[in-house]
């Protein structure tokens, strides 16, 4: 397997120092991989370093939305012509996320949407399944998109699409940002059904059920887009 | 006596704040200014707080007060938040911009 240099994996990565080595190395084998370190605590940056990242750090937590956005920057600068947003935790599979990439490319598409509905979700609470489904009406209704899945970190993003959007919810509410945005800006996008694994690892780290509601508070009052 | 006193000190302290200041609208700058004015009248004359009260329809001169403290009260919280806002935005700007100038790259790019 050989690696392509074109393609760049973003991770944002805030306190994930026990997983991040071993989720970039199961990237670095196929593509580049810059994690932004969101202003950890413990040593997530020398992690993902060691696992073979190029690592951006913010030297003060600045959130999630705010980190993709700076590794997005940073890949276009070291000239990706193609942008995966990933998870820090290993809730996503990597040979999907590359199954993505080249049906960006075969169908010349701005962006792939990974859906965990279209595909399978291995152990995932109820409750969850509850709120992401209200977020997936929610999301029909404010842009339009008939997507299946609304919140799903997996993403690829054309050169072009990914220099158009530009995140400026700097905490979780840039999922429903990008969304907007790609409905905005017109971009030519499909889902593709992915495997989203809840691992006891994932949970714990993952978002509680009551961060919908200051998601939903970002989105009425912290956009200026 | 003495309450009155503090108050319309208050009240001048804010009009003399407000004559000094740059604001943002000239008009938010008179609308203070206006305001702490009629402060100081009104702190010496209640009774008239309370006709203007009964002039625009609500029972008492005190009660007029506290609607309108908390009136403005809730305008200064709003724009507190959307200034915050705004020095959020200017701060993840700064962090962007430094964490991608001093980004590190491992010894074998990509392993």
């Amino acid at each position: 397997m050989t690696r392509d240099d074109t393609l760049w994996f973003v991770i944002a990565a805030y306190n994930e120092g026990p997983m991040i080595a071993e989720v970039v190395r199961g990237v670095t084998p196929h593509a580049r991989v810059v994690v932004v370190d969101d202003g950890s605590a413990d040593d997530t940056g020398d992690q993902a370093l060691a696992g073979g990242a190029c690592v951006a750090t913010h030297l003060v937590n600045r959130g999630q939305g705010a980190a993709l956005q700076t590794g997005i920057d940073f890949a276009l600068a070291q000239g990706a012509t193609h942008v995966v947003t990933f998870d820090a935790d290993g809730q996503h599979d990597v040979g999907e996320a590359l199954e993505m990439v080249a049906r960006c490319r075969a169908e010349d598409l701005d962006a792939v949407l990974g859906s965990r509905f279209l595909g399978t979700t291995v152990n995932m609470p109820a409750l969850r399944r509850l709120v992401i489904k209200a977020a997936v009406v929610f999301t029909r209704l404010t842009t339009g998109l008939k997507l299946t899945d609304a919140h799903n970190g997996l993403r690829v993003l054309s050169r072009e699409a990914a220099r158009k959007i530009r995140i400026r919810q700097d905490r979780m509410a840039h999922a429903s940002e990008i969304l907007s945005q790609i409905a905005r800006l017109g971009l030519n996008w499909r889902e593709h059904p992915v495997t989203i694994t809840y691992s006891e690892y994932s949970l714990a780290k993952g978002q509680k059920i009551s961060n919908s509601v200051r998601i939903l508070e970002d989105i009425l009052f912290g956009a200026r887009s | 006596m003495i309450v009155s006193l503090v108050a319309s000190a208050l009240f001048l302290f804010v009009l003399s704040v407000a004559a000094v200041r740059k604001f943002t609208f000239f008009g938010l700058k008179l609308a203070v200014m206006l305001f702490a004015a009629a402060g100081v009248y009104f702190v010496w004359n209640p009774d008239q707080m309370t006709w203007l009260a009964r002039l625009v329809g609500v029972g008492r001169g005190a009660d007029l007060v506290t609607y309108a403290t908390t009136l403005i009260l809730f305008l200064t919280v709003v724009a507190a938040i959307m200034r915050e806002r705004r020095s959020n935005d200017v701060l993840t700007l700064l962090v962007r911009r430094l964490a991608i100038q001093q980004a590190r790259f491992p010894d074998a790019p990509g392993g």
